[in-house]
């Protein structure tokens, strides 16, 4: 496996980083610089030509995105969404707290191609840390000239500031943050219109993810050929994996992005822990439908997994050994879409619960003959009939699960027992009262 | 215009028609519980979904505005599965009320599940459990298990009312309905969002229990609660084999009048319908000593028809901003008739309130308009309503028809002291009143057909919804036995003669019959809005 | 609004700064997170008035957001709170028994509070530190790669009022 310069991770290990002229001293605010003598539309083709993906989990091209955005004199917005919540997802929260510079100067340049005066970072509540350490950040570069009146001292003016989330998955849904940050509940809002015409305050709005945008500078720096070759063809640049679970060396991990699923693991991640082997593993954060050992020699990028019926989503790595009960795993997993559902919409609201309801009589040695296929059905009653992919991403994952590893839950549901996520028997759970 | 087909069908409709309303044109219906025309869009009930050609999913027709060339499908199998799976996701939790929920008959989740669904529950586990019946203000009742979250009332108390009594708290299946802390449904227009519910959820506590909506005749009327003449249903029964108490009129509510009311009415309105049945002077009564009707008429013949015609300038009618158009217009004609020329419906005896500024008006009369339209407002040369009394009191006059305006017992006293025929024609008793020498009993809007002209000068119909009580006789009909009594028959007319002569006294009203007035209404001639 | 004093509501007018004249409202959850604080690490119906009245809000709007958003408390939590993270990740390496370890050596269970008043816990979904599951959060503090023991251990730690 070809190694890996170092981009956006170049700076964890530099804790002077953190600082303006530590960021500067390792060759930050350079593409800033570049930019501000570019026209902005030059910078919208480049991260076109630079085949960004979004990295927030649709993996939307971010250049197409940036053509979006409605013109107008009034005022537009950059939201940065840093509300890091697909379980097994660990990236956003590095990058802010080891580099939070690069992030800025990402914005910035973004902003600026774009026309945009104002920039909000939505920082997940519970992230108190790295809202310190961008805050500190942000301060700094407004008294080193770099956000403010007069960006780097050229005429583009720039303000950044933070809001926090208050605790809900939801709001990792573009639509939900803006919501979310207009100071209601994170209920994602009807499309169309779309926020690039029509986001926050009603204001045309692009959402950017974090890693997104702490791309830009790198792209501005290398350009779009050398960025495209450290990834495959649509798929440009480095991309951030975090891999956790059953693995030897959970982490997370810059890499090509053109790395197998295989190599991920096995080279990056030291492999099963010793005497177990790989029962099955999902690419792309919880959201994305669960590959079979047989599926992992495939490319770790947007369009590759598409093609194998998963999504590398948030390219978060969950590897599950031979212990694990996917039955289990499952159950787990149904608890969490049924708890962060908004319930705005019907079939979302009672679908996920519902799930969660047949899983849990399942894993209580409780289930009967049909129910998986229920589950299958209800699944297919949810799929693309709601305002958001919440309830895609609960249904078409369960739909996986159950599919691949049909024999499992056939079983389950025949032996009435109870098996722990790690395999273990149980003693089964009290009735219902 | 944008032209589309739905269904195989092609209509043209004004750009920015969202495809529910487009489909309305046609006479289809496309199911939905959360899309109101009065309220912002939700687009969360996902029971409008329907299938457009090229969209790859399935898309909500409430959110959707028409296009040139757009072809929607509401038949197909997939919109068919996916309105099946909303209500199954819909009925999931939905507890089974129905024996004991007032919304029964009336309940959009019944009926969508007759059209869309008739499967049996597949839910094996229990059904979420949450509060039932808490009163959650003077008027309405919740129960947040019958609630499907489409969030109509929390969308009327932001945007209409804007009294944000109401919110949706918690999150996912276990979100509810509720009060906001310290707070209670309390603004003007509470019940609306009975109205709006689809579902059993929030009900009237008034009617609570009352009627099934099926035993119900429903009239479509207006309400007389003050001069905007909100546009009504009007439910009643009198069948007594399956009707509940004594009282004849169960409900109103209001109907859609987008000149007038929109979709909504106010509270007091609502539940004026109260007074149809309670307090009612049923009979006619000689001092207070209750007589048949045709004994009240032939008094009236023998004592008040000779003061009349010896001195018509000693004889006075106070007519009411109460009155139907007919009953004014017969009045003024009897009065004509007899020489008299004090005839005037008594402004400033009129019941007053405040305005809020959006439908409920200061004017509690639902026929000031009309009184002022036909010339019997104050005017030169005749007294007013106080000043009428007043004069009364001072011994010049001998004959007073005071016809609906409620006295104090102490003025009734003073006039009937000196008015040697002071005659009373009331729906209601009321203290005092036997201080009249002739009382006749009147019906009630409801127990009439006419007309009444609201203070935008549109014309209204009011139906007919019930027999008069007792021996009880509308306004006009009193009108001409009246006349009869007093010496100066008038033609037998009927509300509808009545309103064709009532038109043709005022200029450019003459095309309008009370039967072209239909359910909205039309503008009046004295009046500037449009027709 | 005896709630907000003199300095705080200096705090909270630079909250309000931040986002654009008529658009207060997107105020409301970082004064809810200071008012929470305040309020020993819950929200009473006085916490939340004094925000819509400071924001000129209806309560409801208010109330929905404290309702919807878990890290909101309408009931009262231990000086030190607990989050221990049960998502997939995290209970892959082995969260549940760090949890049933958490709540016997605590006494308690989720949502209680400790007779001193000193601790309660709750399980929540995913905090992102799945690299060092199992994970909990105490404050602005996240402790990682857990076991029954040192879960144990980091109780001990955390009841001398310190910090490891």
């Amino acid at each position: 496996m070809e190694a890996c310069p170092l981009y956006l991770t170049k700076n964890f290990k530099n804790p002077a980083a953190l600082t303006f002229d530590g960021y500067v001293a390792s060759g930050g605010y350079v593409a800033l610089k570049k930019a501000l003598s570019m026209q902005p539309q030059e910078i919208i083709d480049l991260v076109k030509a630079g085949n960004l993906r979004g990295r927030g989990g649709a993996g939307f091209p971010a250049g197409v995105k940036w053509g979006f955005l409605g013109k107008t004199e009034g005022p537009k917005y950059l939201c940065v969404n840093a509300d890091e919540g697909e379980p097994g997802t660990v990236k956003d929260g590095p990058l802010m707290e080891f580099d939070p510079h690069q992030m800025i100067e990402g914005i910035a340049i973004a902003c600026f191609a774009l026309g945009i005066k104002w920039c909000y970072i939505y920082i997940r509540g519970e992230f108190y840390k790295a809202h310190r350490i961008v805050q500190k950040a942000v301060d700094e570069a407004y008294a080193k000239g770099v956000l403010g009146p007069k960006v780097m001292g050229s005429g583009f003016q720039l303000d950044v500031a933070l809001h926090p989330g208050g605790g809900a998955y939801i709001c990792g849904e573009e639509t939900g943050l803006l919501s979310s940050l207009e100071g209601k509940k994170g209920f994602p809002k009807l499309k169309p219109p779309f926020p690039a015409l029509k986001g926050l305050y009603g204001a045309p709005t692009i959402v950017n993810n974090v890693e997104t945008l702490a791309c830009v500078p790198h792209i501005i720096n290398l350009g779009a050929e050398a960025w495209n070759a450290l990834g495959t063809e649509k798929n440009g640049g480095t991309k951030m994996y975090n891999v956790c679970g059953h693995v030897m060396k959970p982490g997370y991990y810059e890499t090509r992005h053109s790395i197998t699923l295989r190599e991920l693991i096995y080279d990056v991640c030291g492999g099963m822990k010793p005497g177990r082997t790989l029962k099955g593993v999902v690419p792309g954060g919880s959201s994305s439908p669960i590959l079979l050992p047989s599926e992992i020699d495939v490319r770790m990028d947007f369009d590759s997994l598409g093609k194998a019926g998963t999504m590398l989503g948030s390219a978060a790595v969950i590897v599950m050994d031979d212990r694990t009960s996917i039955v289990r795993a499952l159950d787990n997993l149904l608890h969490f879409y049924s708890h962060e559902s908004c319930g705005q919409c019907t079939p979302c609201r009672e679908g996920t619960h519902w799930l969660y309801l047949i899983s849990q009589r399942i894993v209580n040695g409780e289930g009967k003959a049909g129910d998986v296929d229920r589950m299958l059905d209800i699944c297919n009653n949810m799929v693309g009939n709601t305002i958001c992919v919440l309830a895609d991403a609960a249904a078409l994952p369960t739909q996986s699960y159950i599919k691949k590893y049909r024999a499992e839950f056939d079983a389950y549901v025949l032996d009435g027992g109870r098996v722990g996520l790690l395999g273990n028997r149980e003693e089964k759970a009290a009735a219902h009262a | 215009m944008p032209k589309l087909t739905i269904d195989g069908k092609e209509i043209e409709v004004p750009a920015g028609t969202n495809l529910i309303e487009a489909a309305k044109t046609m006479g289809a219906e496309i199911p939905h519980f959360c899309y109101h025309p009065g309220l912002s869009v939700a687009g969360n009930c996902r029971m409008c979904l329907v299938e457009i050609e090229k969209a790859p999913k399935l898309q909500i027709a409430c959110n959707t505005p028409v296009a040139e060339g757009m072809v929607v499908i509401t038949t197909s199998e997939k919109v068919k599965k996916a309105r099946a799976g909303v209500m199954e996701f819909l009925l999931l939790n939905h507890p089974i009320d129905c024996p004991i929920c007032d919304c029964a008959g009336e309940c959009y989740l019944q009926d969508y599940y007759m059209d869309h669904d008739l499967k049996a529950s597949r839910l094996e586990e229990g059904k979420t459990k949450k509060q039932k019946a808490q009163p959650i203000g003077e008027h309405v009742m919740l129960d947040k298990e019958r609630c499907v979250l489409c969030s109509r009332c929390v969308r009327f108390t932001d945007e209409v009312s804007k009294t944000f009594e109401l919110g949706i708290f918690g999150r996912g299946s276990t979100e509810e309905i509720g009060l906001a802390p310290g707070k209670v449904l309390d603004n003007a227009y509470s019940g609306c969002v009975v109205d709006l519910c689809p579902v059993g959820a929030l009900t009237d506590r008034d009617f609570r229990f009352k009627s099934r909506p099926w035993f119900l005749k429903e009239t479509e009327t207006v309400c007389t609660g003050c001069s905007m003449g909100c546009n009504v249903v009007l439910d009643t029964n009198t069948n007594p084999y399956n009707k509940v108490g004594e009282a004849r009129a169960y409900r109103l509510f209001p109907r859609e009048n987008k000149a007038v009311n929109g979709y909504w009415m106010c509270d007091e309105g609502r539940y004026s319908h109260k007074a149809i049945d309670q307090g009612r002077a049923q009979s006619a009564a000689l001092e207070g000593r209750t007589v048949p009707l045709e004994s009240a008429l032939h008094r009236l013949a023998g004592i008040a028809a000779p003061l009349v015609k010896a001195a018509p300038a000693r004889a006075a009618f106070l007519l009411s901003p109460q009155l139907t158009n007919e009953a004014l217009f017969a009045f003024k004609r009897l009065a004509a008739s007899l020489g008299v020329a004090q005839v005037e419906v008594g402004d400033d005896l009129k019941a007053v309130g405040k305005a809020d500024g959006y439908l409920i008006q200061a004017d509690k009369n639902p026929n000031s308009r009309g009184a002022q339209d036909l010339g019997l407002a104050p005017r030169a040369g005749v007294l007013g309503g106080s000043a009428l009394l007043a004069s009364a009191e001072a011994g010049n006059f001998d004959v007073l028809v005071v016809v609906g305006h409620v006295l104090q017992p102490q003025r009734l006293k003073a006039l009937g002291a000196k008015v040697k025929a002071l005659v009373g024609l009331q729906s209601h008793a009321h203290e005092g009143s036997e201080a009249y020498g002739v009382l006749l009993p009147m019906a009630v809007a409801a127990e009439q057909d006419g007309s009444f002209t609201n203070h935008q000068g549109r014309v209204q119909r009011n139906r007919k919804a019930l027999e008069p009580l007792g021996e009880s006789q509308p306004g006009y009909a009193l009108a001409q036995a009246l006349g009869h009594a007093l010496g100066s028959p008038q033609a037998k007319d009927t509300p509808a003669d009545l309103f064709l002569g009532w038109a043709k006294s005022l200029p450019q009203s003459a095309h309008l019959t009370l039967e072209t007035l239909g359910t909205q209404g039309a503008a009046s001639a004295a009046s500037a809005v449009p027709a | 609004m005896s709630l907000i004093t003199p300095e705080l509501k200096a705090r909270f007018d630079a909250v309000v700064a931040r986002y654009p004249k008529g658009q207060e409202q997107s105020a409301v959850i970082p004064l809810l997170h200071a008012m929470q604080e305040l309020g020993g690490g819950h929200l009473t119906q006085e916490h939340q008035q004094a925000v819509a009245d400071f924001l000129n809000l209806p309560m409801s709007k208010v109330h929905e957001v404290t309702t919807f958003y878990t890290m909101f408390s309408l009931k009262p939590r231990g000086r030190q709170h607990l989050s221990v993270c049960r998502t997939l990740p995290c209970a892959l390496c082995g969260s549940e028994d760090v949890t049933k370890a958490l709540s016997a050596r605590l006494g308690v269970g989720p949502g209680e509070v400790t007779a001193d008043g000193e601790f309660s816990y709750e399980e929540v979904e995913c905090l992102a530190q799945c690299h060092l599951g199992p994970v909990l959060q105490v404050g602005d503090t996240v402790y990682g790669d857990l076991t029954p023991d040192s879960t144990r251990s980091l109780i001990d730690t955390l009841s001398k009022k310190g910090r490891p």
